[in-house]
């Protein structure tokens, strides 16, 4: 009987598959252990009913109420401080777009001294620790009549949304190649054309990224909110804050980390769908 | 268009300008020379009072509705980390004017506030109740002499929490806990003294037991160096039964560990205990007692700051707090114990008696500053 050989290169595909399928499960796994089981957590913790405690050897809590949720929304300020905190995080993204985008051009398509000095600089923010950083911009935000007042936030969160926003649209701009804007300086595009035709699509990519970190960066400042903005204004980190420091409190904590996790979840599944068909197409289809 | 520019910016600044000045001419009354009714009456022309919390804010929030109602002032009760507001005090210590009018005032923070000289006063003889509350947390918070300057809100008290079910007969001496620990290992949580008061009972608790007493140390406003050489006694002790005990983050990681059945005798304030009872977070068979060998027990306090824009409001929110019915409602809303020593509350794990004869006064501030230290470079880094 003849034996029929298989090709190496089914047994190269079939291995691939096989890598391809663990590699799936491996990922699964790993997201329900880093990012479900947390969630699910959170999600019982939020709902023990008071009058029985979730305890050991329970594995799960054996009464479920919304007691929990009723406290948080009864006792604190939650309601005002999703308006305020879903208020600033829209304006200061805008904002911080306005800001970025001339210097991310500048700093992306421009060669000159002291360049990448100002690129390190700009991350200053997010290398300080957040107290210090709101400390000393209090002082500056009072002298100039700036605390406990919104637009005073919205700069502020702008501040500390830029060096997101300002390197991610820099190397979105470093990235653009030069091919493509000497083709359409031949073809007589103006200035105009070149930013609307190139580098707005090109850079759409790197601003949808910086426009999510910016927006969630915004939604989660705390430091500098809680200086120059109570007791005028409070944000979903400032009640949450309270549940988390020294009287930790795990179920209303929950309950305020759910509040603002949710909604920001749902944005960053909507934002990649987005991302994924919309802007990579437009920005690489051209190269 | 840069002249425009430059316009506004000058602008901006002039104005903000002009809104700090104007805020720095409004005239200082003095509170200490009037009379209660004339605080009342200025507190009513202030108009409005905002109170910071880290905790409680069913009570707070309830007590200023309550407030408002009454006197038609306007409160506002903000919740926050009390670290955080802390920083926030100190980095409006030097504006004429703050944004924070009163604030609690925990044991962990009280010295920074107090040498810092950020509160108003002093006040404890302005408000009415003032000689009913606890003289020993009028006089002394955690340690540091608060010169009236703080009122006493409540009064707490550590001791020792465990599961019945699993310690049949908790250890009341310091011989019993020492054996109790060794016959145990891994089932003793406290925290570390660096980020708790109940962490600090414990470890205060070794340094008078380990190292000859505590009542060499009573007075004391500055450390003695003399008094502390022997202190590596504690260390030592503390280092040899590390392998046998559990040492937590903070005080309420210690509650969740005995919730979670991973150990079964912890070191615990009575008002956190209570507040996990109330939350779902802890079995409700959970006992707490302060055993014979004594641990230590104070209270929190609320003062008014120096640069508060509403100190006539600020002294009657206060002396509201202080009130017998207030009190009492604060007791059994948030299960604090009463600051009022003239009357008594319903909400207590630990009888008033226990409190009395097993509850023993913290060390003096810069012991406590110098065991928290020492703890960390002797102990967690060893």
């Amino acid at each position: 009987m003849e034996q029929k050989l298989v090709p190496y290169y089914r047994i190269v595909e079939k291995r691939q598959r096989t890598l391809r399928g663990i590699m799936v499960v491996f990922f699964i796994v790993v997201q329900i252990v880093w990012i479900g089981l947390p969630m699910l957590m959170a999600v019982f913790w939020s709902l023990v009913n008071p009058d029985h405690p979730w305890s050991y050897p329970q594995v799960f809590p054996s009464h479920l109420s919304l007691a929990q949720w009723d406290y948080v929304f009864k006792f604190t300020n939650i309601i005002r401080a999703l308006g305020t905190s879903y208020s600033i995080a829209p304006l200061a993204t805008i904002f911080t777009f306005l800001l970025a985008l001339p210097t991310a051009y500048v700093l992306g398509r421009r060669r000159f001294q002291g360049r990448e000095a100002i690129k390190i600089l700009i991350l200053l923010p997010i290398i300080m620790p957040g107290m210090v950083t709101a400390l000393f911009l209090s002082r500056v935000f009072s002298f100039i009549g700036l605390d406990q007042n919104f637009f005073g936030l919205v700069l502020a969160h702008s501040l500390m949304g830029m060096p997101y926003m300002l390197r991610i649209l820099t190397t979105s701009f470093e990235a653009i190649p030069q091919d493509i804007i000497d083709a359409a300086e031949n073809l007589g595009a103006t200035s105009f054309v070149k930013f609307k035709e190139i580098f707005i699509p090109m850079v759409l990519p790197g601003l949808f990224a910086g426009t999510i970190f910016t927006f969630i960066t915004s939604l989660e400042e705390f430091s500098l909110t809680f200086v120059i903005g109570t007791p005028t204004f409070e944000t979903i980190p400032t009640i949450l804050f309270s549940f988390l420091g020294y009287h930790f409190i795990r179920t209303n904590a929950a309950v305020v980390s759910l509040i603002l996790m949710i909604p920001n979840i749902a944005m960053l599944f909507v934002a990649e769908r987005f991302l994924k068909t919309e802007y990579l197409a437009a920005a690489f289809g051209k190269m | 268009m840069k002249k425009c520019l430059m316009i506004g910016l000058i602008l901006l600044f002039a104005g903000g300008l002009l809104f700090a000045g104007g805020k720095q001419e409004k005239e200082e009354l003095d509170y200490s020379s009037m009379s209660w009714d004339e605080i009342v009456s200025a507190a009513k022309e202030e108009g409005e009072v905002t109170f910071y919390s880290w905790w409680g804010e069913e009570w707070w929030k309830t007590a200023m509705t309550d407030f408002s109602k009454k006197y038609g002032i306007k409160g506002k009760v903000i919740m926050a980390e009390g670290t955080a507001t802390m920083n926030k005090i100190l980095a409006e210590k030097d504006k004429a004017v703050g944004t924070i009018d009163a604030v609690l005032i925990g044991g962990n923070r009280v010295k920074t506030g107090i040498d810092a000289g950020i509160f108003y006063g002093p006040i404890i003889n302005m408000i009415p109740h003032g000689d009913k509350l606890d003289p020993k947390l009028a006089t002394l918070q955690e340690g540091v002499r608060t010169g009236g300057y703080l009122v006493p809100i409540y009064r707490n008290q550590t001791g020792l929490l465990y599961d019945p079910q699993r310690v049949s007969n908790p250890p009341h001496t310091w011989n019993e806990l020492v054996a109790w620990i060794k016959a145990n290992p891994k089932q003793f949580a406290y925290c570390n003294p660096d980020k708790g008061g109940s962490g600090q009972a414990f470890v205060q608790t070794v340094i008078g037991y380990l190292t000859g007493g505590l009542d060499k140390y009573a007075g004391d406003t500055e450390l003695d160096p003399a008094k502390v050489a022997n202190w590596n006694l504690a260390w030592d002790w503390l280092n040899e039964v590390e392998e046998d005990t559990v040492i937590t983050a903070s005080n309420n990681e210690s509650i969740d560990r005995l919730n979670q059945g991973e150990v079964s005798l912890i070191v615990a304030w009575d008002d956190d205990v209570l507040v996990n009872l109330k939350k779902g977070t802890l079995f409700k068979r959970a006992k707490l007692y302060i055993p014979n060998m004594g641990f230590p027990g104070g209270g929190d306090t609320a003062g008014v700051l120096k640069n508060a824009p509403h100190k006539a409001a600020s002294l009657l929110f206060i002396a509201y707090l202080t009130e017998a019915d207030n009190q009492i409602r604060m007791n059994e809303t948030i299960g604090s114990y009463l600051a009022r020593t003239d009357i008594k509350g319903k909400q207590a794990l630990l009888p008033e008696s226990e409190r009395q004869k097993n509850g023993v006064i913290w060390i003096p501030a810069p012991y406590k500053a110098h065991f928290k230290a020492e703890f960390v470079k002797n102990v967690m880094m060893k």
